[in-house]
């Protein structure tokens, strides 16, 4: 297989493609791409299904089209992470209804909780999606060379976002493991640093996620709940909210209070969208993809 | 291999299958937005209402007696909840323009908050015998 067809081979397998290089012992091509040690995955955030006012009448709609965007790229990402909000009032229906939108995703799907996935109880959000790796709702991975941490801030949600003693215990432990030379990939739905506490866009307990994360060459860190994009770089630590695929929401202290915003009808696809990341062993890569086309 | 364990893949999507889970969500959303105007409840007749607006219940502190009704209307943009401290009621998401109704049927002292927005917070004293 030449190095041409063997990509778009990726491309088309997405992660079935070591199981067929080990099977078929291929295993030069599998270095080579080892060697890019690189992993390409998109993550989408805050849909909101059960929203229904002026600001985005349609939020069905607009996670089709998000799905839609996805599912047109050119080369799959090896996985899509929905990082919560995915229904707005934790209803059985509005489970159903995204779980069917999200069904129709190319790629596996990673989902974890917001507060608005969560109301009163997450018995309906881990009815939808509950993993049997994951019975509290949090978990690691590692996947094309890169460690993966999906973590849940909105459980006691207090004043702001918060992790618990029992996750950071579970964060430390499962970081001490890591070679400091493995890229860190870390989800949350609440930004994990204090992003705009006056509106509770922070995680009270974070601090000590961000100091067992210090040691490490590359560290990306991936939240949702703001409904708008924000990058941050601390140190070894690179930060990034998402937009949302459902409504955006004022820039931290423009308004009095956080909440949907109404932009212009004709502006409203140009603030939703997913993001493409690539992460590799020395840099990772970020591009924001808004629905507007 | 660790690579299956971002979750079961996709790939195998026949068109059918594809325009076949189209119609459902269509026909969900469908159900969805009846079910939002359906829901519009009778509001029974209460001694006070709270408002929600600008992230604060109005009035903050709230006293009624033993069997009377409490209507609590959310103003805001923002979906909220009214969550007793002691979880003894929960009016679980309120939408926008959302009403929720509870009788209190013990005296007491309830302290609630929101869960969504978790420094949103109020008292209903609640005294014993009716007040007429």
């Amino acid at each position: 297989m030449k190095r041409d067809d063997f990509l778009k081979h990726v491309a088309w397998t997405g992660t079935g493609i070591a199981w067929t290089l080990s099977s078929t012992g291929v295993f030069n091509a599998q270095r080579a791409l080892a060697a890019d040690d690189a992993i390409s995955f998109v993550q989408m955030s805050d849909s909101h299904i059960g929203f229904a006012h002026p600001e985005n009448p349609d939020v069905i709609g607009t996670l089709q089209q998000t799905i839609a965007g996805i599912n047109a790229m050119p080369v799959q990402p090896t996985f899509v992470v929905h990082t919560g909000d995915v229904t707005h009032l934790a209803k059985p229906a509005q489970f159903d209804t995204a779980k069917q939108i999200l069904g129709t995703l190319k790629a596996p799907l990673v989902v974890l909780p917001g507060e608005h996935d969560v109301i009163g109880t997450p018995d309906a959000f881990f009815q939808a999606f509950r993993r049997s790796d994951a019975p509290k709702g949090w978990f690691s991975w590692d996947q094309g060379g890169a460690h993966f941490l999906s973590l849940v801030n909105v459980f006691n949600f207090e004043i702001d976002g918060k992790l618990g003693a029992e996750q950071i215990d579970f964060v430390e432990k499962d970081l001490a493991a890591q070679k400091s030379s493995t890229p860190i990939v870390v989800f949350a739905h609440v930004p994990l640093y204090a992003l705009f506490p006056p509106w509770g866009w922070t995680t009270e307990d974070g601090s000590r996620v961000l100091a067992a994360l210090r040691r490490f060459n590359a560290v990306t860190v991936l939240n949702g709940h703001i409904h708008q994009i924000v990058q941050h770089t601390d140190g070894n630590i690179r930060f990034a909210t998402a937009a949302s695929t459902a409504y955006p929401q004022p820039a931290p202290g423009t308004a009095a209070k956080p909440g949907p915003l109404k932009v212009p009808d004709s502006k409203l696809l140009s603030v939703l969208g997913y993001r493409s990341v690539e992460i590799a062993r020395s840099a990772a890569t970020i591009t924001d993809h808004s629905l507007q086309t | 291999m660790a690579d299956s364990s971002a979750g079961a893949g996709g790939g195998i999507c026949t068109h059918m299958k594809a325009i076949l889970i189209g119609l459902q969500v269509a026909l969900l959303g469908i159900a969805l937005t009846l079910g939002a105007r359906a829901a519009a409840p009778t509001l029974l007749p209460a001694v006070a209402t709270v408002h929600i607006k600008d992230f604060k219940y109005n009035p903050p502190a709230l006293t009624v007696h033993v069997g009377d009704r409490v209507t609590f209307v959310n103003d805001d943009d923002e979906a909220h909840t009214v969550t007793a401290t002691d979880k003894s009621f929960d009016s679980e998401g309120l939408d926008t323009a959302g009403t929720w109704q509870h009788v209190f049927t013990k005296p007491g002292t309830y302290h609630y908050f929101c869960e969504l927005h978790p420094y949103m917070k109020a008292t209903i004293i609640v005294l014993p015998g009716a007040a007429k």
